[in-house]
């Protein structure tokens, strides 16, 4: 039996940087994978979603600018050249993951891997099952898209984000059942590309795990864009129609699709990861960690979307480098108190730390200040719409307590803040820096002085 | 320049109508939207959240600034004006009908005038 001192199940990004960082440390890795490598993100998830949301944008730009003296004529689209485009970017980077694997000497083992018990991992591939065992074991299997309980929900056209992403055509009307990150994002993605999109959603506003003015500000920005959003709307059935069409039925209102998105959330995978008897404790279908990722089973760890929580690529690699570094008795290399979301619309929404409600509910004496992008040099002169940056932090003090930015680059400029956080800071001393001018950054100081 | 006179004014220049139920609603007066100029957003509180007098509750964007909105009563939100989050235009155009929030539970309020004093009050201001 192959012996290792860690064994990693899922490639994704919690899982294969776990096992680059076992390898940088020393440790025998083995990285189970029954997929591709990268897991969700890389192949169903972030890069395909954002190289699609990348031509997206052109398309748009182009189209746009002539306001700029840009004359173009005849421009089209050309879905199938997209997906390609989208493929080949998914593939080179795929390929970079299983060339660092070999360089740094990680066994890959292609197949599903279970959890027998303590130390003992079974992979079962094509040829054969075989067994490996290892001082360490992680578990990083990742998520996948929950399906509700709609009736309609397996007709055909009827899709979830992973087959979406697939699609060589463009649907004349899309409805996307579920107004989260993932529906938002491909609302965007369509509307840009001329699909009549809808939007429905069940909670009170878009993005629920958003604050309230976000949502607000993306509802407008969508409205703007064409699509329409209903909110407290639930989904009672899905039908088919004789021509081949769909029938979205809500209840009170009905609405006509060639296409429908369920992105109603995700949710943790476990299916054929534990051996009868291994199984640690669980909560809901998540696996229970502590702050270190250790489950309840001895020398078994869990990262990523399979712990639930915050279900994002960079929260997911960094829980699984500090429970590698845990592993090593060494100390974690991030911080986790602060972990930025990103809603990749036109313009970007990014936040990091508290809201201003978060930190009132906390018991928190905070304060916000919004600053508009329509003073920003850079926002102006290049067109973009509506855009703001909000500031909370503390009344006594100043320290910062988060941020929410609906901005250009907000993703980018979001990392300042969690930095400016993770250090403790004041709005003063985080003012303290000097930004170039102009810049779309420059906005951070003129919101922190607000 | 409108002045309602069933209204009570603050020198913040929002307006608020009391009902017979003890609620209160409350908006920013017609010199206010005028001031501002085209409002492009409203940033308004959910159901549920806390109304102090004299501290901010809400804020309205134009294209250029934003501005923060008091609330002339310390109480709770008992309704917020969803349609007014759609359509921030009504705030100029008939800024005594675009309620922000209904507030209940009043207990304090801040210094408030009758139209006659408020519309002197901005007369001064201007």
């Amino acid at each position: 039996m192959k012996a290792y001192d860690l064994i990693v199940i899922g490639a994704g990004p919690g899982g294969y940087e776990a096992a680059f960082e076992a390898a940088d440390l020393g440790m025998k890795t083995a990285l189970v994978e029954k997929e591709a490598l990268g897991g969700t993100c890389l192949n169903h998830g972030c890069i395909p979603t954002k190289s699609l949301l990348h031509a997206a944008g052109l398309y748009r730009s182009i189209r746009e600018a002539e306001a700029f003296g840009i004359a173009a004529e005849h421009v089209s689209l050309d879905v199938e050249r997209m997906q390609k485009r989208k493929n080949e970017t998914v593939l080179q980077l795929r390929r970079g993951i299983e060339m660092t694997a070999g360089k740094k000497k990680i066994d890959l083992f292609r197949g599903k891997g279970t959890l027998l018990g303590k130390g003992k991992v079974s992979v079962a591939a094509e040829n054969g099952v075989e067994e490996l065992c290892a001082k360490h074991i992680l578990l990083a299997p990742g998520s996948c898209p929950a399906r509700p309980p709609i009736p309609g929900m397996d007709l055909e056209g009827v899709v979830t984000s992973d087959e979406l992403l697939e699609a060589e055509k463009k649907p004349e009307r899309l409805v996307i059942i579920g107004g989260g990150v993932i529906g938002v994002e491909f609302a965007s993605l369509y509307a840009a590309l001329g699909t009549s999109v809808t939007v429905i959603e069940a909670m009170g506003q878009l993005l629920p795990s958003l604050d309230r003015e976000i949502a607000q500000s993306l509802k407008m920005l969508m409205k703007k864009r064409g699509v329409q959003v209903l909110t407290d709307t639930r989904v009672q059935e899905i039908r088919r129609n004789e021509d081949g069409s769909l029938t979205v039925d809500c209840g009170e209102e009905a609405m006509e699709a060639d296409l429908v998105l369920v992105s109603v959330g995700r949710r943790p995978y476990t299916e054929g990861l534990f051996a009868p008897g291994a199984e640690p404790e669980m909560d809901r279908g998540r696996i229970v960690t502590d702050a270190f990722g250790r489950t309840s089973l001895e020398g078994v760890y869990a990262v990523g979307d399979v712990t639930g929580g915050i279900m994002l690529a960079h929260a997911a690699t960094t829980a699984g480098k500090n429970a590698v570094r845990h592993m090593a008795g060494l100390e974690a290399c991030a911080d986790t108190r602060f972990i930025p979301s990103c809603v990749y619309t036109e313009p970007e929404i990014a936040c990091v730390g508290m809201t201003q409600d978060e930190a009132k509910a906390a018991g928190l004496a905070a304060e916000s200040r919004k600053v508009l992008m329509s003073a920003n040099g850079k926002t102006v002169l290049s067109g973009a719409e509506r855009g703001y940056i909000r500031v909370v932090f503390e009344k006594e003090t100043g320290k910062l307590l988060g941020a929410q930015l609906m901005c250009e680059r907000a993703s980018d400029i979001i990392s300042e803040f969690t930095q400016a956080l993770s250090a403790g800071m004041t709005r003063e001393e985080m003012a303290q820096a000097v930004r170039p001018h102009p810049t779309f950054s420059e906005a951070v100081t003129e919101a922190l002085r607000a | 320049m409108h002045f309602p006179e069933e209204l009570k004014y603050t020198k913040t220049h929002e307006w608020v109508r009391f009902t017979d139920e003890g609620t209160a609603y409350i908006g920013i007066t017609d010199y206010a939207q005028d001031q501002l100029g085209d409002l492009v957003f409203v940033n308004l509180p959910a159901e549920g959240d806390d109304l102090t007098a004299g501290e901010s509750f809400a804020d309205v964007e134009s294209v250029k600034a934003v501005s923060d909105v008091n609330s002339p009563v310390t109480g709770t939100v008992k309704e917020v004006n969803e349609d007014l989050a759609e359509a921030p235009e009504k705030m100029n155009e008939t800024p005594y009908e675009a309620w922000f929030v209904v507030a209940e539970g009043i207990t304090d309020q801040v210094e408030l005038m009758d139209a006659k004093a408020y519309e002197a009050f901005v007369e001064s201001e201007g």
